[in-house]
């Protein structure tokens, strides 16, 4: 090769090299483990124990509350009606403390339920024959 | 297969699209990163990150665009990224002296290989900014037009040219000076130009 008259042509022939075929052995899996190294430090890792319990986890917790629903919700709307039962002139309004609520003339004796911002709710259940009161009484404080 | 649809593919996870991608452009990655670089393996390293982070971003890449652009400016910036933490690293990186005997050496026939020229412009491009060096490589070597490099580099064409012509200036005159054998004296009607 002659030097060319612009000593900065001399470089321009540096587009021509071309490394070998020999050169790119193993490139391409080394950028194909470089993707899938990235690709699983993406992905959340999560062991096959893990997973097992995450699903159970889940499911007690979907379990929990199909059962929460069952047992607390609808049963607590379904006895709503029964407030409006003869009894309810007995029974003090959803806001009225647990003092007001039981008029001891009235009702069996009990124990006192404490906190004065307990809610007492009196069902009347059975027929004339086996006629019994149930006292409900809420309130957040109460340890049971 | 046309690259608009390997493109295509690769943004939908297809790998062996990727593949064919990465060997069509692995030639123009490589030896852009080699002449930021300064050397085969670490440009090979370059290389390598270029094509897994083109993977990573491949799907923001929209048609219509230059893929060639887009690919370039990934090689550019990982480029310099390498050279510059390793001259941070080792900074006599940045301009080796010791080369220099070797290469004069290596140099007194007038003939020379592409290999032995790869080597002179590595010597004399440390000196050199990255940018500069980036914007030389583009214009100069690889041929891509002023517009084109200042896609690439994110730069105005004006600032692109300065970048060249002080390249052109420190690299010819170094040129000169230690490799005159190369250098032949241009004509006055070829220095006008």
């Amino acid at each position: 090769m002659t030097p060319p008259q612009d000593p900065l042509e001399l470089f321009r022939t540096l587009k021509e090299i071309r490394p070998s075929e020999e050169f790119w052995t193993g490139f391409w899996p080394s950028v194909r483990a470089g993707i899938r190294e990235l690709e699983m430090r993406r992905r959340p890792t999560l062991s096959p124990f893990g997973a097992l319990l995450l699903g159970s986890s889940a499911g007690i917790m979907v379990a929990a509350a199909v059962l929460a629903v069952g047992f607390l919700i609808v049963p607590a709307l379904t006895d709503r009606p029964l407030l409006n039962s003869p009894r309810e002139a007995l029974l003090p309004s959803a806001h009225g403390t647990a003092e007001q609520a039981v008029p001891h003339a009235v009702l069996p004796v009990m124990e006192n339920p404490g906190p004065p911002t307990a809610r007492v709710y009196t069902f009347h259940v059975g027929g004339k024959a086996d006629e019994t009161d149930v006292i409900l009484i809420v309130d957040e404080s109460l340890d049971i | 297969m046309e690259e608009r649809e390997l493109i295509r593919r690769a943004q939908q996870g297809d790998l062996q699209a990727f593949e064919q991608l990465v060997r069509e452009w692995r030639d123009q990655v490589f030896r852009i990163a080699r002449q930021i670089v300064g050397e085969d393996e670490g440009a090979k390293d370059v290389a390598q990150m270029v094509f897994i982070r083109l993977w990573q971003v491949i799907r923001k890449y929209r048609e219509g665009g230059s893929f060639a652009a887009y690919l370039h400016r990934i090689t550019v910036n990982l480029a310099i990224d390498f050279h510059r933490q390793r001259s941070r690293r080792d900074p006599a990186e940045s301009w080796d002296p010791s080369g220099l005997d070797q290469m004069t050496s290596m140099s007194g026939s007038v003939e020379h290989s592409p290999g032995e020229v790869q080597r002179i412009f590595q010597i004399l491009a440390r000196k050199l900014s990255p940018r500069q060096r980036a914007a030389f490589v583009l214009r100069e070597i690889e041929g891509l037009a002023t517009e084109e490099v200042s896609e690439i580099l994110g730069m105005r064409q004006s600032t692109v040219r300065n970048h060249v012509r002080d390249a052109r200036r420190i690299l010819e005159e170094s040129l000169r000076r230690l490799f005159p054998e190369y250098a032949r004296v241009k004509k006055k009607e070829d220095s006008e130009k």
